[in-house]
C-alpha cells in the first residue's frame, strides 16, 4: 500500500504543473519619431474630431471589422494625461495610445491587448496630412465618412511592430438620448484579468477610463477601527494581496496595520473609500460610482461619505452620481433604517418590488436574461436598470444592443464600449 | 497538440498489433482482479461496473471566494464486445449538472503484465440553475480520444496511466431568453490520470485515481465563469468501488 501511495503521489506531483499566465505591458517608448522634441500635445478640438467608429481595412483577421475610437484623461501627479483608446469587436481587444502632433501629422503610440487571452504588443499609427490630419487639426474640424485614415503597425509582445493595420473613419460614436453607463467591475477589472493595476485600487480607477468606462463599481468594507476601505474578499489572501504574514478577515485589522503591512498584488496600498472617491472626482471624468457594500452593519457612515462627495461634486460642477449598492437582504434592511433613505441614491440587486421600496436603480444579475417587461416596468416608474456582471462577448452584445438597460457592469468595459458606441 | 496525439495513438495501436504476435491472454484475470480503468481484455465476463465519486477543486484565481469542492457521483460500466473491444459508459452526476459519455475501447495485452488500450468517448453535459438570481442552463458536446497503459504487479495491484484529450464539439448557454452558442476552443485540453486498482473486501475492488485536467473549459464550472482562451488547471481525485 505504501508503494502504491508513493506511486500515486509521485505521479500527481509530476503532472500537476499549473501554467501561470502573465501579461507584461509592452514598453512602447522606443519610437524615435514619437520622442522628437518637436512633437507636441494634440489639442481638445483635434481629440474630439478623431473620435468615431472606424472600418478596418487591414488587420481584420486579428481585430475584427470595426473599432470605436475614444479619448479619455486622468490626472496623475498634477499632470493631465490624455489617451486615445480603440475598442475592437474581436476577442475583447483594445488599444491604448498616447497622441502627439508632429508638423502636419498626428502620431499615436501605445499598445494593444486581447482580454480573452494574454496576447499583447506594441501598436503605432500615423495620420498624415493627406489621410485627414489637416481636417483634424483645422480650427473647426468637419469630419465625415472616409475623411480620416489611420495607418499603423502592430507587433507581438516587445517585438518591433511590423504587421500592418489601418482603419478609416465611418461615423460618429453612437450616443443614446438617455445616459448609458459603461461600468467597470471593481474599479476597472479583476486581478485575474491580468491588468498591470490591482482591482479596487486608485491606480485602476485612474486607468479605467482608458477601457471606455464611464463609471465604476467598487467594494466597500470597514477596518477594525472603522475606516471604510476598498476590498472585495472576506479574507486577506494571495489572490488580492501580496504575502504579508497577515491572514484572516480584513475587519480584524486597523487601517494603520493594513497600510503598514499589506500591499495589493501590484504593489498598491489598499485605498480608503475617500481616496477612491477623491480620485474619481478630481482625477478622472468618471460620472458614476456604485458602492458595493460588502459588509453587514449600519450604512450610515457610507451615506455620510456619499453625501459629502455629492456636495463636493456639485461644488466642482461635476455631474457625478454615487449610489449605495444593496446586494442582499442585510444591506436592504440596513438601508431602510437610514434617515431620508428615499432620497439617498441607491442601487438594489434584489426584486423590482424591493428596488421600488428603496427608490433604487434596479440591478438584476445578467443570468436572469434581458427581462424586457420588467425593465420597462421599472423605467416607467422613472428609475433606471443596470445589468451585472456581463462578460461573455456575445452576451455583452445582446445586453447592450438588444436589451433596454441603462447601464451594464462588466469586467470588460471595453467590450461594452465597443457594442454601445458602434450600435446603429 | 491534437495532431501529435493522433500520431501517437496510431503508432501505439500499430505497435501493439506488431509486437504482440500472440495475445498474452490471462484467462484468470477476472478471478484475481476487477478493474475499470486498467486496460484489460474482458475475456470471460460481460459486464463490469464501478460506483464512486470524483472531487475537483475550482481555480481560486478565477472563481475567487467560490471554492467549490462538491463531490460528483461517478458510475461507470464496461460491456464486453469481444476479446479486444469493450464499450465504456460513464455517468457523472451532481443533480444540477451532469455528464454522460459512451465510448469504445480497444485493449491489447503486450505481456502478461503490460497492457495498452486506445479509445474514444463521446460526452454530453448539461446543467441548470434557477435560484438566487439565476435563470440559466447550459449544455455541451465533447469528444474524448484517449490512450492507456496498464501495469499489473505481482501483488494484485493494477497501475494505469491514461492520457486523454477533449474536443469541444458544441457549447450552449442560456440566460433567460439570451442564448450563446459556441464551437470555440475545439481543442479543449488534456487530462492525465494515474490510477491504482486493487482488491478491497469480499468481491469488491477499490479504485483510487488522481487526474490533472488542463482545459480551456470544464463542464463542472459552467455556472461559475465563462469560457476563456486561457487554460485552467483542475486537480481531481476519484474514489470508486468496482464489482
Amino acid at each position: 500500500m505504501k508503494k502504491a501511495l508513493t506511486i500515486l503521489l509521485l505521479a500527481a506531483s509530476f503532472f500537476s504543473c499549473k501554467k501561470t499566465y502573465e501579461v507584461l505591458q509592452p514598453d512602447y517608448a522606443t519610437w524615435a519619431l514619437f520622442k522628437n522634441p518637436a512633437a507636441i500635445r494634440i489639442n481638445t478640438s483635434a481629440r474630439n474630431a478623431m473620435e468615431g467608429v472606424y472600418n478596418l481595412k487591414t488587420g481584420t483577421d486579428v481585430f475584427g471589422e470595426l473599432v470605436a475610437v475614444k479619448w479619455s484623461y486622468a490626472i496623475r501627479g498634477g499632470d493631465t494625461s490624455f489617451h486615445v483608446s480603440g475598442f475592437f469587436g474581436k476577442d475583447v481587444a483594445w488599444f491604448i495610445c498616447e497622441g502627439k502632433r508632429l508638423g502636419d501629422s498626428i502620431l499615436l503610440n501605445g499598445y494593444w491587448r486581447k482580454m480573452v487571452n494574454v496576447e499583447t504588443g506594441i501598436m503605432r499609427f500615423v495620420i498624415n496630412q493627406a489621410n485627414g490630419a489637416n481636417k483634424i487639426l483645422s480650427a473647426n474640424p468637419i469630419i465625415d465618412s472616409g475623411s480620416i485614415t489611420m495607418d499603423g503597425v502592430f507587433g507581438a509582445g516587445q517585438d518591433e511592430p511590423k504587421v500592418a493595420i489601418s482603419f478609416t473613419y465611418d461615423r460618429k460614436l453612437n450616443k443614446s438620448p438617455a445616459p448609458f453607463e459603461i461600468l467597470a467591475h471593481r474599479g476597472g477589472g479583476r486581478t485575474s484579468d491580468l491588468l498591470q493595476v490591482s482591482e479596487n485600487s486608485v491606480n485602476i480607477i485612474l486607468k479605467t477610463p482608458e477601457f471606455g468606462s464611464t463609471g465604476i463599481e467598487i467594494d466597500v468594507r470597514f477596518t477594525k477601527d472603522g475606516v471604510p476601505i476598498l476590498y472585495h474578499d472576506n479574507d486577506l489572501n494571495l489572490r488580492v494581496v501580496q504575502k504579508s504574514g497577515l491572514v484572516g478577515p480584513i475587519e480584524n485589522y486597523t487601517y494603520d496595520q493594513l497600510t503598514a503591512f499589506v500591499r495589493l498584488v501590484n504593489g498598491e496600498k489598499i485605498p480608503t473609500l475617500r481616496e477612491a472617491l477623491n480620485a474619481v472626482l478630481y482625477q478622472t471624468g468618471l460620472t458614476f460610482v456604485w458602492l458595493d457594500t460588502k459588509y453587514i452593519g449600519s450604512l450610515a457612515p457610507v451615506q455620510a461619505i456619499q453625501k459629502e462627495f455629492l456636495q463636493k461634486a456639485a461644488a466642482a460642477g461635476r455631474n457625478l452620481k454615487i449610489v449605495i449598492g444593496l446586494p442582499g437582504k442585510d444591506q436592504y434592511f440596513s438601508f431602510l433604517e437610514l434617515p431620508d433613505y428615499l432620497n439617498t441614491p441607491s442601487l438594489c440587486e434584489l426584486s423590482i418590488e424591493e428596488a421600488a421600496t428603496t427608490n433604487s436603480i434596479w440591478a438584476p444579475r445578467f443570468t436572469e436574461g434581458l427581462q424586457a417587461d420588467k425593465v420597462a416596468q421599472v423605467q416607467a416608474q422613472g428609475r433606471r436598470v443596470f445589468s451585472w456582471t456581463v462578460d461573455v462577448p456575445d452576451f455583452v452584445t445582446q445586453f447592450v444592443q438588444k436589451g433596454n438597460f441603462d447601464g451594464v457592469l462588466s469586467n470588460f468595459p471595453s467590450s461594452v464600449a465597443f457594442n454601445y458606441y458602434t450600435n446603429e | 497538440m491534437l495532431g501529435k496525439f493522433i500520431k501517437i495513438f496510431a503508432v501505439i495501436v500499430a505497435g501493439c498489433n506488431c509486437y504482440s504476435k500472440a495475445p498474452a491472454q490471462d484467462s484468470t484475470f477476472k478471478a484475481k482482479h476487477a478493474a475499470i480503468l486498467f486496460p484489460y481484455p474482458m475475456l470471460t465476463e460481460k459486464w463490469r461496473s464501478s460506483i464512486g465519486f470524483t472531487l475537483m477543486t475550482t481555480p481560486e484565481d478565477i472563481t475567487e471566494e467560490v471554492r467549490l469542492r462538491i463531490p460528483c457521483g461517478d458510475f461507470r460500466v464496461l460491456r464486453r464486445i469481444n476479446n479486444h473491444l469493450n464499450l465504456d459508459g460513464r455517468i457523472m452526476f451532481q443533480l444540477l449538472q451532469n455528464h454522460i459519455s459512451l465510448g469504445i475501447r480497444y485493449v491489447k495485452p503486450l505481456t502478461k503484465q503490460l497492457y495498452v488500450a486506445a479509445g474514444n468517448d463521446l460526452g454530453y453535459w448539461f446543467g441548470f440553475l434557477k435560484i438566487g438570481g439565476f435563470n440559466s442552463r447550459a449544455s455541451g458536446l465533447v469528444n474524448y480520444p484517449h490512450l492507456s497503459v496498464g501495469y499489473k504487479t505481482n501483488k494484485n495491484l493494477l497501475i494505469s496511466f491514461k492520457a486523454q484529450v477533449s474536443l469541444n464539439l458544441d457549447y450552449k448557454a442560456v440566460n433567460g431568453e439570451s442564448v450563446f452558442t459556441s464551437k470555440q476552443n475545439f481543442y479543449n485540453g488534456e487530462t492525465f490520470t494515474v490510477s491504482l486498482e486493487q482488491p478491497f473486501f469480499k468481491q469488491k475492488h477499490l479504485l483510487l485515481a488522481i487526474s490533472t485536467i488542463n482545459n480551456y473549459f470544464y463542464w463542472q464550472t459552467w455556472s461559475l465563469f465563462y469560457k476563456t482562451d486561457r487554460k485552467v488547471f483542475y486537480p481531481q481525485i476519484t474514489v470508486a468501488l468496482i464489482q
